[in-house]
């Protein structure tokens, strides 16, 4: 694709200097085409709005499809229920052992939401199309992650309503269930964006996400479930500590995502 | 490596290896507190380092090959089979620890941070397996196990402290801790040094051999590319005379 | 970032508890709150090994605080005077009854000072 100067008379040309836009003459791929449907001219955005951009454009994909409040959140309210079969709930052992519950759950459920997150980038023209747009591997993975991230709170809050009603929980130290449930899903988001990148383009990516990010991220469930656990029996002064590891483990995968994202783009 | 030099690394392996279980099994003494049952140290505290080293030589060799730009897949295939040979030395590791831990401790596993850090290690790697099995080009399943790599093995240091940063039921370093003293020495110490080096050269041959396979492997896919290319084209060309003669016979109607 | 990575990981995979902070917990819990499930970690007292029927009776030490432990079953092979063992099990009163004994053997290899067989 021959990219020349900017050439004022292409009707798509942005007022600020850079590549060219193919003109409808040019047009020889599907990245070609996807970047004039896209309407936007390949800038270097800063790194925070290409990520704004990628998130809205997830979550509004989202939005449309409600593919997530269709299959996503009944796998985790079916999930819970199975839990409660399977424990005998009569004998009081649910609430004592629900946060552990509630975190399998999410990190059961967030393996569809993050299979579901990767595949949006699937085809081959999206991925060219996000390519060829200017937006740094890093700014990609942090607007995915932050979609996903959106997603999975919803979640959390929806299942932890759910989890409570269920088991007969007595919730107390509001305040720390909240800071650590954002670390948690963070880091759950950035690090199952991580290996789903890693799966992408895989026909078995639905065999071969789990077990590559459930290991990972056994620090959340630990971290998520012990914090969880602190507030539910009312001594919240424990948790802090499993907050700073939630916090930890979102920065590394965020760091390290973001780093390594760019490389994982170019391939396939 | 030449295959005379595989046979002799591959026999002065089982030489050492028999060293070592005479060692073991008959010349070192039972220790003081717990018997016999303390002779499966001298495989069990080898299998884990060797382990550690296949992983650590697994990062490294990724390490190189996302930095070089040659694309060279040399790297990746030492990487992979280093994995593969680590893989087993970690699962040897946690059931010898385990038949060590009956008679011992009196259970055959517990919850504590070594042993969950070490059997998640397990899994990371299993995983990574799993990784290099995904039918993609080489490139890009090199790139992508490579990345995998490099984020697995920061188990492998949190396996390693994890007796000194939490209370564990599994005791602390023998020979590496905090206090930097070794708590072994004599005959004892002997052993666990003869079963550490038939450990390193077992792992030496193992990945030898898997570097090898690895070789033929990428050999063979290559040749079935080659021989699936030569097919269609072949039927390509016969289908060609096919519509050659179909659309001949349409012109001369 | 190692920084919160040391502070969090310090404190908190609490395997056992020492026997100075659980009865410092046990004396510390009001007569409602229930200390739960938890592992004691100690040495037993040399001379405080009683049988009884179904079990076995002992004292633990840390060196500064010492409890009493009712062991419900067969204590494992290794266990007997002055090994350090980490009994699973919760306060009854001011009693620890366990189900549970795991003997807690140090990184220290000895050979035995006497030949023969080590008892």
């Amino acid at each position: 694709m021959a990219r020349s100067g900017p050439s004022a008379g292409t009707p798509l040309a942005s007022a600020q200097p850079g590549p060219a836009q193919p003109g409808p003459a040019q047009l020889r791929s599907p990245g070609d085409v996807a970047q004039v449907l896209v309407r936007q001219p390949p800038l270097p955005l800063g790194t925070l709005r290409g990520a704004w951009l990628i998130a809205a454009k997830d979550l509004r994909i989202e939005a449309r499809s409600r593919s997530g409040f269709h299959q996503v959140l009944p796998f985790g309210g079916i999930v819970l229920v199975l839990f409660a079969l399977a424990l005998d709930p009569d004998r009081g052992l649910l609430a004592r052992v629900s946060p552990g519950l509630f975190w399998l759950a999410v990190l059961l459920s967030s393996l569809l939401a993050v299979s579901r997150s990767v595949a949006l980038e699937a085809g081959q023209a999206t991925r060219d199309a996000l390519r060829l747009s200017g937006l740094s591997g890093a700014s990609i993975f942090l607007g995915k992650v932050g979609a996903a991230s959106v997603a999975l709170l919803a979640l959390t809050l929806v299942l932890g309503t759910g989890a409570v009603l269920l088991y007969d929980v007595n919730v107390r130290g509001f305040a720390v269930l909240a800071a650590a449930s954002l670390p948690a899903v963070v880091g759950l988001a950035a690090a199952g964006i991580f290996y789903g990148a890693l799966c992408s383009g895989v026909r078995s990516r639905e065999t071969l996400l789990p077990i590559l990010l459930l290991p990972a991220v056994t620090p959340v469930l630990l971290g998520a479930t012990r914090a969880f656990e602190s507030a539910v029996a009312g001594v919240p002064g424990e948790a802090w500590s499993w907050v700073e590891l939630l916090v930890a483990f979102a920065i590394a995968y965020l760091a390290g995502g973001a780093a390594a994202f760019g490389a994982l783009l170019e391939d396939a | 490596m030449s295959r005379i030099a595989t046979a002799v690394l591959g026999l002065t392996s089982l030489l050492a290896l028999g060293v070592l279980a005479v060692l073991g099994l008959v010349v070192a003494p039972p220790d003081a507190f717990q018997g016999d049952a303390q002779r499966l140290m001298y495989v069990h505290v080898p299998a884990a380092w060797v382990a550690y080293m296949a992983f650590l030589v697994t990062s490294v060799c990724s390490g190189f090959h996302l930095a070089s730009a040659r694309g060279s897949l040399r790297y990746d295939r030492v990487a992979g089979a280093s994995a593969e040979v680590g893989v087993v030395f970690i699962a040897l590791t946690l059931a010898l620890g385990s038949l060590w831990g009956r008679p011992v401790w009196g259970v055959w596993w517990v919850w504590d941070a070594r042993l969950v850090t070490t059997a998640v290690l397990l899994f990371l790697y299993l995983g990574y397996l799993a990784l290099r099995r995904v039918p993609a080009t080489p490139q890009v399943r090199a790139r992508r196990c490579a990345v995998a790599a490099l984020a697995a093995f920061v188990d492998v240091p949190i396996v390693h402290f994890s007796v000194t940063w939490w209370r564990t039921l599994h005791q602390e370093g023998t020979v590496f801790n905090a206090a930097h003293d070794p708590k072994i020495g004599g005959v004892m110490a002997l052993t666990l040094l003869v079963g550490v080096v038939a450990f390193v050269l077992v792992y030496l041959y193992l990945l030898e051999r898997r570097y090898r396979v690895a070789v033929l492997e990428d050999r063979l896919e290559g040749l079935a590319t080659l021989a699936a290319l030569a097919e269609r084209r072949e039927s390509g060309a016969s289908d060609g005379e096919a519509l050659d003669a179909e659309l001949g016979s349409g012109a001369r109607r | 970032m190692v920084w919160l990575l040391a502070d969090a990981l310090s404190g908190n995979l609490v395997y056992f508890r020492t026997v100075s902070e659980a009865v410092a917990e046990r004396e510390a819990a009001t007569a409602t709150e229930d200390t739960g499930r938890f592992r004691l970690a100690g040495a037993v007292v040399a001379g405080s090994v009683v049988p009884v029927p179904g079990g076995v009776r002992f004292d633990v030490t840390d060196g500064k605080a010492r409890a009493s432990v009712l062991h419900r079953g067969d204590p494992p092979e290794l266990f007997k005077d002055g090994v350090p063992v980490v009994c699973e099990g919760s306060w009854e009163g001011s009693r620890f009854v366990s189900d549970r004994i795991m003997i807690k053997h140090g990184a220290d290899y000895v050979p035995p000072s006497v030949p023969g067989p080590s008892s």
